[in-house]
C-alpha cells in the first residue's frame, strides 16, 4: 500500500517536473514574465452558487394540482420535500373523485423526471423532413426560437395569408383558449384544429340528438340497481375512473353489471353479465333491448308516458297508431317503435351480435326491470365507428326509455359551474385577421361528405385526422406556419403515416411537448413544454359522482429544464416578440387580463400564466362574485384547496326543459333532422343522398331516430380472417407513458396484456388453428398497414376477434419507447393497421370494428 | 513533495475538473480556448490524458466551428429524441432509468453543506456532470485556500469532502457515463473528450486518497512534533 502511494506521489512529482518546465517556458514565451502558479486561478462557476438561504429540513408539504394523464381529470395533492414531487394522492377535497387515485397519476412522477424530455428549446439543422431525416436538432435559446416564429408569423402577416397558419392542439387545459383560440384569430386564421375527434366526439351525438348534451355524461352508480356498459371500461380507462374505482364494490353490491364488449376488460371481468359482441353490432343489441322493454311493457311510464287506456301495443312486428299513446317527456317513442324496433326481436339480434338470445333477452329484462335505476353507459367502442353516430343515438336512447336519463341512479349531465371566458379577440382582429379568418378550414368540415355536427349546427365539429389530408392536397390551401401542442397526430390518428408526409409538407413547423414524438420528429423548432401536474399553470372541469370540480393546476415545483407554459407563458413570448416587428395587438389582447385581486395589468408571461388563472376562476374565489358550490374566501383560499366543488345534482330538473327542438327527449330527433336538413340545403340535395354519400344505411324517416346500422369495416373477410379490437390501458388511455418504466413493469394490470410485452390477444380456439403459441412474434396486416408484435392466447376475447391495447409502437419518444430508436418500435402501434376512415356525422375518427387483419408468425 | 509542488498539482487538478466540466456545456466559440487551457492543466494533473486532449485540440484546428459539434452534443447529453448517454449521477446510480432520485437530492445536500446551492442560470438537474465536476473543484480551490491558510483542519475537511463525493456520486458513475459517449461519439471531438475524462477520473480517484493520506501523515508528524 505505501509502495504504491509513493509510486503514485513519485509519478506526480515527475510529471511536474516535465510540466512546470514546459509551463514554465511557454507561458514566458507568452507574457514575457514569470507567471505565479497555485492560487491566481479563482474559478468563476456556472452551475453552482453561494447559498442564499437556509435550506429546507425535509419536511415536505402536500401541493393541490390535477393529473390529466387520461381525460378524467382527477384533483390531487403532490408531496413536496425539498423542491422535489415524491407522491401523489387523490385530493379529498374533490366531490368528484373523492380523494381516490388511480395508476395514471403515479406515472406522472416518472414522467415529470424523464431524463429523456425535451429540455431546451431547439431547431431542425437539416432541412430534409422526412422519417428516414434526421431532423439534427440542436439547442438554442428561448429568444432566438421566439424570434424565428414571430418572423414567420409577420410573413404571412405581410403576404395577407395569415389563414395559412394553423395551430393544432392535443391535450389541453381550459387556459386553452389564449393560444388556440385567442391567438389564432387575432393573427387571422380559422385553422385552429383541435384533437377532440379522434377522442370520442361521436360519444356525445347520441346524447345530444336525443337530450340536447353535447358532452360526456356522469352515472349516479351508488343509486343504480342495473349498469349496461357499451364499449367503455370505467375500471380502466373511461373517465372518472378514480372515482367508480373507489365505489365499484359498492355498486357492484347494490347493481347488476353488464359489459358489452367483444374484450373481457377491466370493468367485464367484475361484471355480472359479459357479452362479447360482434364489433359493430351494439346497435342491433340495443335495439332488442328497447323492443323487448316496450313489447314487455317496461318503459317508465313517468317519463316516456303511456297508451291512454293502459292496453300496450307494442307487439311484435306491429306497427302502432302514435295517437294512442300520451307521451310525457319524450317525443316520438312509437313513430321509433314503428321505424327502428318493432321487428328487432331478441333472436334477429341473436344472429347479428353472435350472443345467445337467452343472454340478450335477460339483459333487456334485468334492465328494464331496473327502471328507472338503469344505466346505459354509452363508451367509444360502440361509436367510434363509421356508422356510430346512429349507435351512439340508440344506445344512449334506453336511458330514454327506461327514465334513466337525469334521474336518481341514471345517467347525468354536468353541473353548473361559473368559471369565465376570456375577453373576446374581435377588437383586436384587425382587417388581415377578419379576411384571413373567413377562409375554409383546412379539415374541410362542413363540405357535403363532412357534415360533422356539432350542437345542430353542420361543419361545426372538427374532423382532426382530415386535416392531414387537407394539408397534402392543399386544399383548400397549403399551410404555411404550423404550432401544436401536447398532440401526437403522427402516431394517434388512424393511418398515421398520411400524417408523416402532411407534416413533411410544412415549411414552419413548431411543436411545444414535453417529450419529443413522431411528430416532433418532423418540426423545424421545438419548445419545451411543462409538465401539467407539477409545473403549470390552469385549471379543468369535470363531473362524477354528482358533482362537477374545477381544479387546478400549479407550479408544485420549479419547472425542469427550460420549460415554459404552452397556453400562457409560450403565447405571450410570442405577442412580445410580434410588438417588437410592430404588430402589437396580440399583446394588446393579453394585457386586458388584468390580475382581479390588485386590478394590475400583466407585465411578463409568468404574470400572465397566474393572471389568466385567477381571471377565469374569480366567481370561484371571490367572495363578492359568489354565484354556488364551495365558497371560499380569496385566491389563497382555492389556490390551497386545488378544487372547488358545484351544488349537487338536481335531479329530473331538466325533464321536458332540454336542449332540444321539442325540449322532451328526442325518440323521434327533430334537432337531427333539422341539422341534416339544414346540411342538405347548404348543399342543394336531400338528407338521403347527404347519407349515401357519408356511408350511412338510414333513408327517409329512419335518418331522425336512434337505430341500427351494420358496421361497415375495411377488408375482406377471405384475405383478412379477424377483426381488429382496440383497446386502451388503465396506464396511460392516452399515449404518454410511453416512456415510463412503471408502465412496461405492470403492462399486465391489463387484462391479458404482459408486462414488458406489447401482445395481440387470440383466443386459443382460432390460435391453435393456426398453429399459434403464446410468446410467438407475429405480424397483423391489415389493408392499411403492418406491425409486429407478439401472440398472446387469451380465452377473453371472441373467437374471430384479435384484441391489442393501445400505446406501443414508438418509433421514438425516448429510450423506453422505442426498441431501437428511430428505427425499431417497441410493439406495434394499432394505428397503423387502422384506415383514415370517419362517422361523418361528428367528424369522429374511426378505430373500433374499423378494420379486419390477417395473423402471421414472424 | 513539497507545499510549492502539492499546490501546483492540486490547483491542476481543480482547474482540469472546472474546464472538463466548460466542456460539457453546449460547444460555443470559448470551446477551443477551453481545449488549450485543458491540455495546459492536464500537463500537470494528468500527462497520460493530455494525449487525448492533443486529439482533442487537433480536432478542433482549422477555424473552429462550434455548430456542427452542436448536433452531436444535443444526441450524446441533450436529446430531443433519446440521449445516448445521459449526463446524469441519478440515472446511473439509481433503477428505474429517472432523475431527481434520492441520489440527487444527496449530491444537493453536499452542495448545501459546502454553502452552495444550484446557480439560478443553471436549468438542470442537479447531479449534471458538469454541476460536479465543478463541485469537485469548488473544494479542490477550497483545500488550497485552507492550505494557504495554514488551516490544516479545514483543508483535510475539504479533502474528505472530495473523497466521499468523488466516491459516492461523480466517480461512481463517470466510467459508466464515458463508455455511453464512447459508444455512441462520431466525433473525435467528443470521443476524445470522454477518454480525458476516464484518464483524468481514474487517475485523480487515487489522487484524492493521495494527498488526503499525505495530508493526515503530515497532521500527525505534526502532532508528534508537538507533543514532544
Amino acid at each position: 500500500m505505501k509502495a504504491e502511494k509513493r509510486t503514485f506521489w513519485k509519478d506526480v512529482l515527475d510529471d511536474l517536473k516535465m510540466s512546470r518546465r514546459s509551463f514554465m517556458k511557454r507561458a514566458s514565451a507568452a507574457t514575457g514574465g514569470a507567471i505565479a502558479l497555485g492560487g491566481a486561478f479563482t474559478p468563476s462557476f456556472r452551475t453552482l452558487a453561494e447559498a442564499s438561504e437556509v435550506s429546507g429540513k425535509g419536511v415536505g408539504s402536500w401541493i393541490a394540482s390535477t393529473c390529466q394523464g387520461c381525460t378524467s381529470w382527477c384533483s390531487k395533492q403532490i408531496y413536496v420535500v425539498n423542491g422535489r414531487a415524491v407522491k401523489v394522492r387523490g385530493n379529498p377535497s374533490s366531490k368528484v373523485n373523492v380523494g381516490a387515485g388511480c395508476p395514471r397519476s403515479h406515472l406522472a412522477l416518472q414522467q415529470v423526471y424523464d431524463p429523456d424530455r425535451i429540455k431546451t428549446p431547439m431547431k431542425r439543422t437539416n432541412p430534409g423532413k422526412g422519417r428516414n431525416e434526421d431532423p439534427k436538432f440542436v439547442p438554442i435559446s428561448w429568444d432566438e426560437a421566439l424570434d424565428t416564429i414571430a418572423d414567420k408569423i409577420m410573413e404571412l402577416r405581410n403576404n395577407n395569408e395569415t389563414h395559412k397558419y394553423m395551430l393544432m392542439r392535443g391535450r389541453y387545459s381550459y387556459m386553452r383558449d389564449i393560444l388556440y383560440d385567442r391567438m389564432t384569430k387575432i393573427i387571422g386564421s380559422p385553422n385552429n384544429i383541435s384533437h377532440s375527434s379522434i377522442c370520442a366526439e361521436a360519444e356525445k351525438f347520441g346524447p345530444y340528438y336525443t337530450e340536447g348534451y353535447w358532452n360526456y355524461r356522469q352515472y349516479d352508480v351508488m343509486n343504480a340497481r342495473y349498469v349496461l356498459i357499451w364499449g367503455a371500461d370505467p375500471l380502466a380507462a373511461n373517465r372518472q375512473v378514480s372515482y367508480y374505482s373507489a365505489v365499484w364494490g359498492d355498486v357492484i353490491g347494490r347493481a347488476k353489471i353488464a359489459v358489452v364488449e367483444p374484450r373481457l376488460s377491466a370493468t367485464a371481468a367484475k361484471a355480472d353479465e359479459w357479452l362479447p359482441i360482434e364489433p359493430g353490432h351494439d346497435g342491433a343489441l340495443a335495439a332488442a333491448v328497447a323492443h323487448t322493454i316496450l313489447v314487455e311493457g317496461l318503459w317508465y311510464k313517468e317519463f316516456v308516458g303511456d297508451f291512454s287506456d293502459g292496453q300496450n301495443r307494442f307487439v311484435p312486428g306491429a306497427e302502432v297508431d302514435p295517437e294512442t299513446f300520451e307521451e310525457k317527456h319524450t317525443n316520438g317513442v312509437v313513430r321509433w317503435w314503428n321505424l327502428a324496433l318493432r321487428d328487432k326481436t331478441v333472436e334477429w339480434a341473436a344472429e347479428r351480435t353472435g350472443l345467445p338470445a337467452e343472454q340478450i333477452r335477460r339483459v333487456a329484462l334485468e334492465y328494464g326491470n331496473a327502471a328507472p335505476h338503469a344505466i346505459s353507459w354509452v363508451g367509444g367502442g360502440p361509436v367510434m365507428q363509421v356508422r356510430g353516430g346512429y349507435t351512439s343515438m340508440i344506445c344512449h336512447a334506453l336511458n330514454g326509455l327506461v327514465g334513466a336519463c337525469d334521474n336518481v341512479g341514471g345517467s347525468l349531465v354536468s353541473n353548473k359551474e361559473y368559471t369565465t371566458e376570456f375577453p373576446e379577440p374581435d377588437e383586436f382582429m384587425d382587417e388581415i385577421a377578419k379576411v384571413g379568418k373567413k377562409h375554409e378550414k383546412i379539415d374541410q368540415r362542413g363540405r357535403k361528405e363532412f357534415p360533422c355536427i356539432n350542437e345542430g349546427k353542420p361543419g361545426s365539429a372538427v374532423i382532426t385526422n382530415n386535416a392531414a389530408d387537407g394539408i397534402l392536397n392543399d386544399d383548400p390551401y397549403d399551410i404555411k406556419v404550423a404550432i401544436a401542442y401536447m398532440n401526437n397526430f403522427t402516431f394517434s390518428c388512424g393511418q398515421p403515416e398520411r400524417w408523416e408526409r402532411a407534416l413533411s409538407k410544412i415549411p414552419f413547423l413548431v411543436h411545444i411537448t414535453t417529450n419529443a414524438s413522431e411528430f416532433s420528429w418532423f418540426s423545424d423548432i421545438l419548445l419545451p413544454d411543462v409538465h401539467h401536474m407539477f409545473e403549470k399553470w390552469g385549471y379543468v372541469k369535470s363531473i362524477g359522482n354528482g358533482y362537477r370540480h374545477v381544479t387546478l393546476m400549479q407550479p408544485a415545483i420549479k419547472p425542469m429544464w427550460e420549460s415554459k407554459i404552452d397556453e400562457t407563458e409560450i403565447p405571450w413570448l410570442i405577442a412580445e416578440k410580434l410588438k417588437e416587428r410592430g404588430f402589437d395587438n396580440l399583446l394588446r389582447h393579453y394585457k386586458i387580463y388584468i390580475d382581479p385581486e390588485t386590478g394590475k395589468e400583466p407585465n411578463n408571461a409568468q404574470e400572465f400564466a397566474l393572471y389568466s388563472l385567477k381571471y377565469a376562476t374569480q366567481n370561484l374565489w371571490d367572495p363578492a362574485k359568489y354565484k354556488g358550490g364551495d365558497k371560499f374566501n380569496g385566491w389563497e383560499d382555492l389556490l390551497k384547496a386545488g378544487v372547488w366543488n358545484s351544488d349537487p345534482y338536481p335531479f329530473r330538473k331538466r325533464w321536458s326543459n332540454m336542449k332540444t327542438k321539442t325540449k322532451k327527449f328526442e325518440f323521434y330527433s327533430e334537432t337531427l333532422k333539422e341539422a341534416l336538413e339544414k346540411h342538405a340545403e347548404k348543399h342543394n340535395t336531400t338528407v338521403d343522398d347527404i347519407l349515401e354519400t357519408c356511408f350511412y344505411q338510414a333513408r327517409g324517416e329512419l335518418a331522425f331516430v336512434p337505430h341500427y346500422e351494420e358496421p361497415f369495416t375495411n377488408g375482406d373477410q377471405s384475405e383478412y380472417p379477424f377483426l381488429f379490437v382496440d383497446h386502451k390501458s388503465r396506464l396511460n388511455r392516452e399515449g404518454r407513458s410511453a416512456n415510463c418504466p412503471w408502465y412496461y413493469d405492470f403492462k399486465d394490470v391489463d387484462p391479458g396484456d404482459a408486462a414488458w410485452d406489447d401482445v395481440a390477444k387470440i383466443n386459443p380456439v382460432d390460435a391453435e388453428s393456426m398453429g399459434i403459441r403464446t410468446g410467438d412474434p407475429i405480424r397483423l396486416t391489415s389493408p392499411t398497414g403492418s406491425i409486429t408484435c407478439t401472440a398472446k392466447l387469451w380465452e377473453g376475447v371472441r373467437p374471430g376477434t384479435v384484441a391489442k391495447c393501445y400505446g406501443q409502437g414508438h418509433w421514438v419518444y425516448g429510450r423506453l419507447a422505442s426498441k431501437d430508436f428511430g428505427k425499431v418500435p417497441r410493439g406495434g402501434n394499432n394505428n397503423d393497421l387502422i384506415p383514415a376512415v370517419y362517422d361523418r356525422l361528428s367528424g369522429s375518427t374511426v378505430r373500433h370494428a374499423a378494420t379486419r387483419v390477417k395473423i402471421e408468425r414472424v | 513533495m513539497n507545499t510549492e509542488d502539492l499546490t501546483v498539482y492540486e490547483t491542476a487538478r481543480g482547474r482540469t475538473y472546472k474546464l472538463l466540466a466548460d466542456c460539457y456545456h453546449v460547444p460555443d466559440a470559448a470551446t477551443h480556448e477551453r481545449i488549450v487551457a485543458l491540455l495546459e492543466a492536464l500537463q500537470s494533473a494528468c500527462p497520460a490524458a493530455a494525449a487525448d486532449v492533443a486529439g482533442l485540440k487537433s480536432a478542433l484546428e482549422n477555424k473552429f466551428d462550434p455548430d456542427p459539434l452542436k448536433v452531436e452534443y444535443a444526441k450524446l447529453f441533450v436529446g430531443p429524441f433519446s440521449i445516448a448517454a445521459p449526463p446524469y449521477g441519478s440515472v446511473y446510480l439509481e433503477s428505474p432509468r429517472q432523475l431527481m432520485g434520492d441520489t440527487t437530492q444527496d449530491a444537493l445536500r453536499r452542495y448545501r453543506a459546502a454553502g452552495l446551492e444550484i446557480a439560478r442560470d443553471f436549468k438542470d438537474a442537479p447531479d449534471h456532470i458538469t454541476v460536479e465536476l465543478e463541485f469537485m473543484s469548488f473544494l479542490i480551490f477550497k483545500a488550497i485556500e485552507a492550505s494557504s491558510n495554514s488551516n490544516a483542519e479545514e483543508k483535510v475537511h475539504y479533502l474528505e469532502t472530495q473523497k466521499s463525493f468523488f466516491e459516492n456520486h461523480l466517480g461512481a458513475w463517470v466510467l459508466e457515463f464515458v463508455d455511453a459517449v464512447v459508444k455512441s461519439a462520431e466525433t473525435a471531438f467528443y470521443q476524445n473528450l470522454a477518454k480525458t475524462t476516464a484518464a483524468f477520473l481514474k487517475k485523480d480517484g487515487k489522487a484524492i486518497s493521495a494527498v488526503l493520506a499525505s495530508e493526515q501523515f503530515r497532521r500527525e508528524k505534526h502532532a508528534e512534533t508537538d507533543s514532544r
